[in-house]
């Protein structure tokens, strides 16, 4: 009939197995954990950001981590900040964290790309705003977001969409209505290119914070 | 080996006792045939391996053929070879030992394939239950000593301990399985059906129309409003046929006006070796509105749709704040409207007035979209987020289950 050794020894080999497996997906809820967002990268934000036209689409960084390509023509930035915190507990001699700003009061851009894996804002309004999905050889090709113009001119079907898109909207809110507007964003970026830039009131600062408390000790 | 024992001693039924005295009926070969092999082990070694071939193939769905690798082909075919093993194991019990050993082993695999594909799958407990039902089937057919004269006694304890054990796991194996084999949940995805999902929890709008492309030649339509000839493409097919267009509009009385709405698409990728990145958009609330002279805020084409409430009102006097008259009430169902004409609106689907009403108190309304235009909305508490987990806790967007039971879906659904 039933081995009872044999029987002890699976019924114990069993139950560890459950337990493990339990124990793996209590303590991370996944059976693998690998970083997957980017880890460099450097957060803007900005009380107001408008965009005359948009184009999202999905890319990649060059650690090979998902993100999206913004694409904006013509941008109006209020309150601009820009932040990098670095660790340099690495480097021999130092510890804690180094941050550096740089702040505008005001800031236009023409030609803009950044790549994000995150954008949050209090309020976003787009005008004329289009989710269009595509088949496609690569991951790259089968998603597309626009706001303004269609990028490609082309229709999202045979029978187009009665809403595809907008004109170019305006880029200073006393100009007339942007095609996308982000109020109290939040943009985490990996990379952040420009054909043109103007900054006013620029400034740069950086702070120090050496027992890594969260509280920056130096700097301004 | 042939096993003559009837009873012990006392007389108490044993492992050798097939017959209980009546030894030539067909009920006593069968027991006799069940005693000298290890059934329940068999049993549910067969059993909770079928379940984890069911989940594999349900997990596998999901994912464009040509994704799957060599490894998630062993993968798929390990718990279907258990399922043979288990079969194996009562047509030959002498070599039960080496069936139920490979048994555990494919098994295992065969869970922790599921946990470490990096594909998400939905009902994870199932599979953790025929993970336990197929280890402890194993572990007996692992146990079983063909050769061995010993015999255990049948007695109350060891039946009632065995009963136990089977109803627990019949019980365990109904509970998890319901949920997976009602299916309700949205949206089906699978490697034919691709598109963003859109969930709202609630949704009011000035206007709800659709446009479906049906059998009737656009052509004749008066008006222009009828059928429409549409394909759409999506991430893995260019040609999706069964598809409808719904637009949703602002007029005078109310803008559309959507509460936690929630946008996102899986793309499944080869970045990092096959991980599922995904794309998500989310904001509190959505409210579009429109100048034109159609007031269209939002237009959209779908594959399925479904709500688990939907109120179509009459508004006598056009003056915002006015509760309208309710026309009709569409509790939770799941399908791509459609009718004769192609062209409706929320209470024609159902009733077949050509009236255009307002459409309130909508919840849970979930659309698979394909392509999606709105005109000026503001989103609050918006985020836009791109990622890739190989979990199904936070990179995975799990379909969105139904709160209520689904009721008769109307007859022009497609």
């Amino acid at each position: 009939m039933y081995d009872t050794k044999r029987l002890a020894s699976g019924v114990g080999v069993l139950l560890t197995l459950w337990a493990l497996v339990g124990l793996l997906i209590l303590s991370t809820g996944v059976g693998v954990s690998i970083p997957l967002s980017s880890t460099g990268g450097f957060n803007v934000s900005a009380d107001y950001l408008t965009a005359s036209e948009a184009t999202v689409v999905p890319a990649k960084t060059k650690i090979v981590t998902p993100s999206v390509l913004f694409e904006v023509e013509r941008s109006y930035i209020r309150d601009l900040n820009l932040q990098k915190t670095l660790n340099v507990s690495d480097v021999p001699g130092l510890t804690g964290r180094l941050q550096i700003q740089i702040r505008s009061e005001e800031a236009t851009a023409e030609g803009v790309a950044f790549k994000t894996d995150r954008i949050t804002a209090q309020t976003a309004t787009w005008r004329g705003f289009v989710l269009d999905e595509r088949t496609g050889p690569k991951i790259f090709d089968r998603f597309k977001a626009y706001a303004g113009p269609n990028p490609n001119q082309a229709p999202n079907t045979n029978d187009p969409l009665q809403i595809e898109g907008s004109d170019p909207g305006a880029i200073r809110p006393s100009d007339g209505d942007p095609a996308f507007e982000l109020r109290g964003a939040k943009i985490t970026t990996s990379t952040l290119s420009a054909d043109q830039l103007q900054l006013s009131d620029l400034s740069l600062r950086v702070r120090y914070d050496f027992n890594n408390d969260g509280e920056f000790e130096y700097g301004a | 080996m042939a096993r003559d024992d009837t009873t012990d001693d006392e007389g108490a039924a044993t492992d050798g006792d097939p017959s209980a005295g009546r030894s030539d009926g067909l009920r006593a070969r069968f027991d006799r045939w069940v005693a000298t092999r290890p059934t329940l082990g068999a049993t549910l070694l067969t059993l909770g391996s079928a379940v984890l071939g069911w989940r594999v193939l349900a997990q596998l769905s999901a994912v464009p053929l040509g994704r799957i690798t060599p490894v998630g082909v062993a993968g798929a075919t390990a718990p279907f070879v258990a399922v043979v093993l288990g079969l194996f194991v009562l047509a030959r019990p002498e070599k039960t030992r080496n069936a139920g050993g490979v048994g555990f082993g494919l098994v295992g695999f065969t869970f922790a394939g599921l946990l470490l594909s990096g594909v998400p799958f939905a009902h994870p407990e199932l599979a953790f239950t025929g993970f336990v039902i197929g280890g402890i089937g194993a572990v007996i057919c692992l146990a079983w000593d063909h050769d061995s004269t010993v015999r255990i006694e049948r007695g109350p304890v060891f039946r009632a301990g065995r009963a136990a054990l089977v109803c627990g796991l019949v019980l365990a194996l109904a509970f998890t399985a319901a949920p997976a084999v009602s299916g309700d949940t949205f949206p089906a995805q699978s490697d034919t059906l691709d598109g963003f999902v859109v969930s709202q929890s609630s949704l009011d709008s000035g206007m709800y129309s659709y446009q479906t492309d049906c059998d009737t030649d656009p052509g004749f339509a008066i008006g222009g409003e009828d059928c429409i000839d549409i394909t759409v493409d999506s991430t893995s097919q260019e040609n999706i046929d069964r598809a409808a267009r719904q637009q949703l509009d602002s007029t005078s009385v109310a803008d559309v006006d959507i509460n936690d709405f929630l946008i996102y698409e899986n793309l499944f990728t080869d970045l990092r070796g096959g991980k599922n990145v995904y794309f998500e958009l989310t904001a509190s609330q959505a409210v579009a509105s429109s100048e034109t002279d159609d007031g269209r805020a939002i237009d959209v084409y779908i594959s399925e749709f479904r709500s688990e409430k939907l109120t179509a009102r009459l508004d006598l006097i056009e003056f915002p704040g006015t509760p309208g008259i309710p026309a009709d009430n569409i509790a939770y169902w799941s399908c791509t409207p459609q009718n004769d004409s192609g062209f409706g609106t929320i209470n024609d689907i159902r009733l077949g007035l050509d009236t255009n009403p307002r459409l309130t108190d909508g919840r849970d309304v979930s659309l698979l979209a394909h392509q999606l235009g709105s005109s000026e909305t503001v989103l609050t508490d918006f985020k836009l987020e791109i990622g890739a987990e190989l979990g199904n806790n936070t990179g995975v967007r799990e379909p969105i289950p139904a709160d209520d039971g689904p009721t008769t879906p109307p007859s022009n659904c497609l």
